[in-house]
């Protein structure tokens, strides 16, 4: 479904008006919970398009002629969008905790709990942080790729940059995170 | 490049190296040192780093990301508590009983149509299971297509999480050989009841935050979940505790002894945080689960008591005829250890040891061969010692029982041999060949306690009764010393005459009210479908039925009673005409004999408790309240309500055997003489049973 109204927020958002980053970001963090609602009931084969490409395609819709600056801004959003939600999610549930106990279940080696989920998505927004003050388009090449779950090649066409760019940026971004997240669970075991 | 002092730089640049240079190239073009070392951390990092970026957030991150159900039939869900191949698992409550509940909602996918079938099944018949350590299944459903199991919600932790940061220690130990100990009587009801549970692992045991006991959960059910024969990613978690018999199906079926080794390699790991089959992919552990001896757990660490390692190596021999033969031994030998009381293990002799250690290396073995030739005759003589040891029972009396005990063996003919001096009762244990045996305690010229149990090769049995009870002559009939006409065991139209010493029967049979004060004294296991039946006040006068031989045995023991002998129960019903009906022989059959409900006998085969529960309201009568014809002289419903279980156990078979008539059975296809056997640790809705004991008789002085 093209939407003229989702253009042109997007379009006021990137002029920075007032306002329409706020809209567009509530717009968004809606349809990305909608589609990871809808997607729940299905049986748990992991797609490869991701959560951010079904919502760029409901909400833009295919054929909408969106300027490259635009879609670049979509997929910003998108994934800002992605990463709050899994903050605020882990925050609700960390809450939840404290009243009661967890109880540990068997898990599958790909899908850990969802306190553990909680738990990392928590300490990976802070490496984050961390990373942005080292390099900012580091923290940006993770957004796009883990958060959005854009290609290498898609990232570098949002960034402007080139692909092996992208790619050195990735490298140097995971490493930073690793390490980082790698640190805090060795201080939590010995401290 | 010159040198640099950015971290981004310089590892972007060392990345673009060879790696066997990278290390010399940040040295040498690092700023400081300190920027070196970050660097070269930042490459070892990504070299070794477990690489779940690359798993974009909306999978990495799905539990967080979905919202949860929200509502399923009665149950509000109020969070996730874990996932896996199989489902999700939330914390719900249960709306209309307003209590807490944990959720299991199956994927659809992951049970296609006739997996859905046994799982439902399954599920049944593991919701019939009624015991304080195993999670209770409240309810089976299904909602959108998804089926659902509702719970029991224990608040605590998995076993290896209640365990993971307690420190070493005797008290960690004696808390381990508690909580197994726990589980180990949980798998015995279940077995009891013929339920294997197959999937025992740290992550089913819940061990619960209030009361730090043990429960087992997930019964049969991962075992629908994964079939057998295909080892799929999902099943990789749990080959560390399968026994030799699931690694290899080749090595014969599995039964309750798998559990049993299970439960070992878990209590192995829980002792020495090692898990005894760890090497390597999941087929190289299920070979070594199929061929590698265990470590001894003393090796890995010294303060592991000795007998506590005997124990463990027990449940984990490969054979499962040399394991525990039941749960309840284990958890015997278990509760022994912590209380300081003799074990039933004992530490294999140095000559065992060798063998077993030859046994598994076929070269050392060959080699040798010259030095066992050498030994050979000694070895030959205590081997024979070992065999004959191992085809022996061992009983050991309760110290509460008192005085000089006899034993009297069964014999083929349904009947006791003459007492045989055993021994005072304090003590033993004493090896009797395996068998049925009567045993008696005599003190001061009287009976004080009796009881008839059976004991099998290589086990140990603890021998326990409550002294004699005294007579209430409203509740039980003497049967004076004397001739009594019984069928012949080999053909039971045959009638032949036994000479009985006096006994008493008990008037009508047990009622659900006597039970539960058994129950509520001792704790013991209540009978399936107990809080449908014998619970409901209205009930309390019926039988008590849903109970397995041993569970009417452990009643009559606390009584102070025991289980009438086949042929105790056959002369009594017989007395006074000696026929093989109670209105003596099949001519003389009344006209107004009741017709029985025929569709009793599907019901024997239903798992379904509502139906039990439908034609015991309908056709069960309180226990004092006589049927159509179905007394015997003073006895009430000898040859009605429900059949009865006695004291004799079927040698070959080893099931108790049954007499008596049901609501259900056709009374002129069945008389008195009927047996009905039953798998002998199988409950039965049908069954339920009267007491006897001897009449105590002055004894004759007892030989000293």
């Amino acid at each position: 479904m093209g939407d003229d109204d989702l253009t042109r927020l997007i379009e006021e958002a990137r002029l920075n008006r007032p306002g329409a980053a706020d809209r567009l970001m509530e717009r968004v963090y809606s349809t990305l919970k909608q589609l990871a609602h809808r997607r729940k009931l299905q049986p748990p084969v992991f797609d490869t398009t991701t959560l951010v490409h079904e919502a760029y395609l409901r909400m833009v819709g295919e054929d909408a002629t969106l300027d490259f600056a635009s879609r670049a801004h979509f997929f910003f959003f998108a994934a800002r969008a992605m990463r709050n939600i899994s903050i605020d999610q882990a925050r609700k549930l960390r809450r939840q905790k404290h009243g009661g106990t967890m109880r540990r279940v068997e898990m599958s080696p790909h899908i850990c709990s969802v306190q553990d989920q909680a738990d990392e998505a928590l300490a990976l927004d802070e490496a984050l942080g961390k990373l942005k003050s080292v390099s900012a388009r580091a923290e940006q090449v993770v957004e796009l790729r883990f958060y959005a779950g854009l290609q290498h090649a898609e990232a570098a066409e949002v960034l402007g940059v080139s692909e092996a760019t992208v790619r050195r940026d990735w490298d140097f971004a995971k490493a930073f995170l690793y390490k980082e997240l790698g640190d805090r669970w060795q201080d939590s075991l010995t401290g | 490049m010159k040198v640099s002092d950015s971290i981004q730089e310089l590892f972007q640049a060392a990345r673009a190296q060879p790696a066997p240079e990278r290390e010399a190239y940040v040295r040498r073009h690092a700023a400081t040192p300190d920027l070196a070392s970050d660097v070269l951390a930042l490459l070892t990092t990504l070299e070794t780093a477990e690489d779940w970026l690359e798993q974009p957030a909306a999978n990495r991150y799905r539990g967080l990301i979905e919202d949860l159900p929200g509502v399923l039939d009665d149950f509000e869900v109020v969070r996730e508590i874990g996932r896996g191949g199989m489902g999700v698992v939330y914390e719900a409550r249960d709306a209309r009983l307003q209590r807490r509940v944990a959720l299991k909602v199956v994927t659809p996918a992951a049970l296609p149509g006739a997996a859905l079938e046994r799982f439902e099944r399954e599920a049944k018949v593991v919701a019939s299971l009624n015991h304080p350590d195993i999670v209770t299944i409240h309810r089976y459903g299904e909602s959108d297509g998804r089926p659902y199991l509702a719970m029991e919600y224990i608040d605590g932790l998995t076993l290896d999480a209640a365990l993971a940061d307690t420190r070493d220690g005797a008290a960690r130990q004696r808390r381990i050989v508690r909580l197994i100990s726990e589980v180990a009587g949980a798998l015995d009801h279940a077995h009891a009841r013929s339920i294997v549970h197959r999937d025992i692992k740290p992550s089913n045991i819940l061990v619960s935050r209030e009361r730090d006991r043990a429960h087992l959960t997930d019964f049969g059910i991962a075992k629908v979940l994964e079939p057998d024969a295909t080892l799929t990613e999902e099943t990789v978690g749990t080959v560390h505790y399968m026994s030799p018999e699931q690694a290899d199906p080749s090595l014969g079926p599995i039964d309750h002894r798998s559990d049993i080794f299970s439960l070992g390699v878990v209590l192995y790991e829980a002792l020495t945080r090692q898990r005894p089959f760890a090497q390597g992919s999941s087929l190289q552990v299920l070979q070594a689960i199929r061929t590698h001896d265990v470590r001894p757990l003393r090796q890995l660490d010294r303060t592991i008591p000795r007998g506590l390692e005997l124990i463990c190596l027990r449940a984990l021999e490969k054979d499962p005829r040399r394991r525990y033969q039941t749960a309840a031994h284990f958890a015997g030998d278990l509760r022994c250890w912590l209380e300081g009381r003799p074990l039933s293990v004992r530490a294999p002799n140095p000559i065992e040891q060798a063998i077993r250690w030859l046994r598994a290396r076929p070269l050392a073995a060959t080699l040798g061969l010259l030095v066992l030739v050498a030994g050979l005759l000694g070895l030959v003589s205590y081997r024979y010692h070992l065999a004959w040891r191992r085809t022996q029972a061992w009983v050991r009396v309760n110290p509460a029982v008192q005085g000089t005990l006899t034993v009297r063996p069964a014999t083929p003919e349904l009947d006791f041999g003459p007492p045989q001096p055993l021994g005072r009762a304090g003590d033993g244990p004493f090896p009797l060949p395996p068998g049925l045996y009567w045993f008696e305690a005599h003190q001061d010229g009287m009976l004080r306690h009796e009881w008839i149990a059976r004991l099998e090769a290589d086990s140990l049995t603890e021998a326990n009764a409550a002294p004699l009870a005294e007579v209430d002559p409203t509740r039980m009939v003497l049967f004076p010393a004397g001739e009594y006409a019984v069928s012949e065991a080999e053909d039971p139209t045959a009638t032949r005459t036994v000479t009985l010493a006096a006994f008493y029967l008990d008037r009508y049979e047990v009622s659900n009210a006597e039970y539960a004060e058994f129950l509520a004294a001792t704790g013991h296991p209540e009978p399936v479908f107990w809080s449908k039946f014998g619970a409901r006040p209205d009930f309390a006068a019926r039988p008590v039925v849903g109970l397995a031989w041993r569970d009417a045995d452990a009643y009559a023991r606390w009584r102070g009673l025991r289980l009438p002998t086949a042929r105790e129960w056959e002369a009594a019903a017989r007395a006074g005409h000696g026929g093989a009906y109670p209105w003596g022989s099949a001519e003389s059959a009344p006209t107004d004999l009741a017709s029985t409900p025929c569709d009793g006998v599907l019901l024997s085969f239903s798992p379904d408790p509502d139906e039990h529960l439908e034609a015991y309201s309908r056709f069960v009568t309180p226990v004092d309240e006589s049927g159509p014809h179905a007394n015997c002289g003073e006895l009430i419903n000898m040859f009605g309500n429900v059949r009865e279980y006695t004291a004799w156990l079927d040698l070959a078979a080893g099931t108790p055997v049954v007499k008596g008539r049901a609501w259900m059975d056709d009374p002129l296809r069945h008389d008195l003489t009927a047996v009905w056997s039953h798998p002998p640790d199988r409950h039965n809705s049908l069954t339920g049973f009267r007491c006897a004991r001897s009449a105590a008789e002055p004894d004759t002085p007892p030989k000293e």
